[in-house]
């Protein structure tokens, strides 16, 4: 059965419902470099990535070990990305992804199959594709068959850094046109897009991340609204659901710069606004009113 | 009369008896042997074959040069035992007999090379090079799409899938690919789908095993955890029918080693304590018990007999044995870390260290 958006609204609402400390961060530092829907090598990053060598890595629950993978084990075997990795499932058809994990002795000689959250599965290696060590958290609804936003469900990491907002601007008829507009504007369709991004506040260096949600105003009435709750394949493209039904090419024309979807211009003074909040409620707006012709 | 019959009945029974000789030959005394043609180091030049090795040895009757991947290095060898090209690998390499691919651990674009170390095309995309059914395929970084290309570079066909890819095997026209959600996908020669059964009744879907038989007449695979399910399926037109479907002893968590063989296209799956043989002509499962762990798989389609090599403590074993799980050999030696054995073919290729080991099966 094919899940339908009031479904899938209630799903992402019961993840949100779940109980503060259902769930908890596979590793105590949570230096986070990467997050859920952000550009990666033409798709979208459907996970978060969290920096530290050697950290030991736990279980986001109790769960049973249903598939790992040594790197460098089978030469004859398949490659990954992934590196080393290991999958748990939990209650409710949840699964957890570990990639890039140096897995411990007792999962890779098959001696253990449960795991407790105490439990160490490995720790934080280099296997795989990635610049540094590194842990890939994955989560899958596999009930809904959909690769959900870790934060919906792993307690909230109190941060306070702000999203950032910039190189906003209208594509159309040709040319694209930088907004705060120093001319008057031409009426009729235009394309929206911007370079959005939230900055980790875990580290010290320029690392932008994804924001949670990003909406576009035209005289306050909502054009475009997406959240990066979930990713879901359709027609075999995965696309951001259920708020969007975009896939990657659609949304990124670049690793940060986003097509924020199309407005309607009509003669007269107009107003247009993006929003944009990061998972832990920070949030960045930025107006522009112009004169349409 | 009487001594008149006893008079023809000698001679009756004795040309009886060679005329059944003739016609039912017995090779009495006759028994198979693996022995060594030569020996010669990875990265070296080629050594004369060890002493006491018969010089009447038939050669393999194949290709004449073969990749290998051993001991930090790829390289070629011929059937003489004549290194004709050797690299070390930086990180890692796809290798088939015609040409190589060395990749780095952040692979953006990819080189492909003749097995002499020329150039031949690039791969301009990032992702894992995989070399199978003597096709060449790519997977993505993330592990949820592949595509095939040619070895200069052309792209053949690319597609992404729902759930990240655990297990594939390609034939000439068809491969199949294994999912974490649990899927097995039958796609064809341009990437469309073709066949995808429902998936086995398990606690946990995964699927472990992929395989399709030489010409793309079989797929197989292993899926689920509680049970773990081998289903093998025949090619009917365009469709594929259920040929068997039954629940493995096996709790595996990992990919499974395992395969099809010619002739016969029996399909061997890794099981604790050994390995189990499907003959599809009979729908037979056959249990053969191996010391220690799984760690390659080989044939020769001469003698129809199947290689396992495995792992036990400090020791690797090599057991030949028939589909039927008759075990005609083994013989045990020193574990190596690196090591490798050859699929495919009449004539076995080993690697066991930093050295190179081709194997000939006879009568004798």
């Amino acid at each position: 059965m094919r899940i339908g958006k009031p479904a899938a609204f209630l799903c992402i609402a019961l993840f949100l419902s779940a109980p503060a400390g259902a769930y908890q961060w596979p590793v105590e530092k949570k230096t986070v470099v990467a997050t859920f829907g952000q550009s990666f090598m033409g798709d979208y990053y459907r996970g978060v990535g969290i920096a530290g060598k050697s950290s030991p890595v736990r279980p986001i629950d109790d769960g049973e070990l249903v598939f790992y993978r040594s790197d460098g084990e089978d030469p004859e075997g398949l490659p990954s990305g992934l590196g080393s990795y290991l999958v748990l499932e939990h209650d409710q058809g949840i699964r957890s992804l570990y990639g890039h994990t140096d897995l411990s002795p007792e999962i890779s000689g098959g001696s253990k199959k449960s795991f407790g959250s105490g439990d160490v599965l490995g720790t934080v290696g280099e296997t795989g594709y990635t610049e540094g060590a590194r842990l890939f958290l994955m989560v899958i609804d596999r009930k809904e068959d959909q690769i959900v936003n870790p934060y919906l469900i792993l307690p909230p990491l109190g941060e306070k850094t702000r999203p950032a907002i910039s190189d906003v601007g209208l594509s159309g008829k040709n040319r694209r046109l930088r907004l705060p507009a120093s001319e008057i504007v031409e009426g009729g369709e235009w394309d929206v897009s911007a370079r959005v991004y939230d900055l980790s506040p875990f580290v010290s260096y320029f690392c932008p991340t994804a924001p949670y949600r990003i909406a576009v105003y035209l005289n306050g009435q909502t054009t475009f609204q997406i959240a990066f709750d979930a990713v879901k394949d359709k027609e075999g493209k995965p696309r951001i659901y259920p708020s969007a039904d975009l896939e990657h090419g659609a949304l990124y024309s670049g690793d940060f710069l986003m097509k924020l979807g199309s407005v309607h211009l009509k003669k007269g003074l107009v107003n247009l606004e993006i929003s944009v909040r990061d998972f832990a409620g920070n949030e960045r707006s930025q107006s522009f009113q112009f004169r349409v012709n | 009369m009487k001594s008149g019959k006893r008079r023809w009945y000698v001679p009756t029974v004795a040309a009886a008896v060679l005329v059944y000789q003739i016609v039912f030959p017995r090779p009495l005394g006759r028994e198979l042997l693996v022995q060594p043609v030569w020996s010669v180091p990875a990265g070296g030049a080629p050594e004369a074959a060890p002493a006491g090795a018969p010089a009447e040895v038939p050669e393999p009757r194949e290709e004449a040069l073969r990749g290998y991947r051993l001991d930090g290095h790829l390289g070629y060898v011929d059937r003489g035992g004549s290194i004709l090209f050797r690299e070390k690998i930086v990180h890692g390499a796809a290798v088939h007999d015609d040409y190589f691919i060395p990749y780095t651990s952040l692979p953006r674009s990819l080189a492909v090379r003749g097995a002499d170390g020329g150039f031949l095309g690039i791969i301009p995309e990032s992702g894992y090079p995989f070399i199978s059914g003597n096709r060449l395929f790519l997977f993505s970084v993330d592990g949820f799409s592949l595509s095939e290309w040619t070895v200069n570079g052309e792209k053949i066909w690319a597609r992404s899938f729902p759930s990240l890819i655990t297990a594939m095997d390609a034939g000439s026209e068809t491969a199949a690919l294994g999912f974490l959600d649990g899927g097995f996908r039958v796609i064809g020669k341009e990437g469309e789908e073709i066949f995808s059964p429902p998936r086995p009744e398990s606690r946990h879907p995964v699927t472990l095993l992929a395989g399709v038989g030489g010409d793309d007449r079989f797929v197989a695979t292993v899926q689920g955890i509680n049970p773990q399910t081998l289903s093998v399926f025949e090619r009917s037109g365009r469709n594929y029918r259920l040929l068997d479907s039954r629940a493995l002893p096996s709790d595996y968590r990992r990919p499974v080693k395992g395969g099809f063989f010619t002739p016969g296209f029996n399909f061997v799956v890794e099981q604790p304590g050994g390995v189990g043989v499907f003959i599809p002509r009979e729908k037979r499962f056959t249990g053969v018990a191996l010391p220690g762990v799984l760690r390659g798989l080989a044939e020769n389609t001469d003698y129809h007999l199947l290689f396992a090599l495995t792992e036990e403590g400090e020791r690797f074993f090599l057991t030949a044995f028939l589909p039927s799980g008759k075990k005609a050999l083994q013989f045990a030696f020193p574990r190596d870390a690196s090591h490798f054995i050859r699929k495919r073919g009449s004539g076995l290729l080993m690697g066991l260290g930093s050295r190179l080991f081709q194997i000939a099966v006879r009568t004798g």
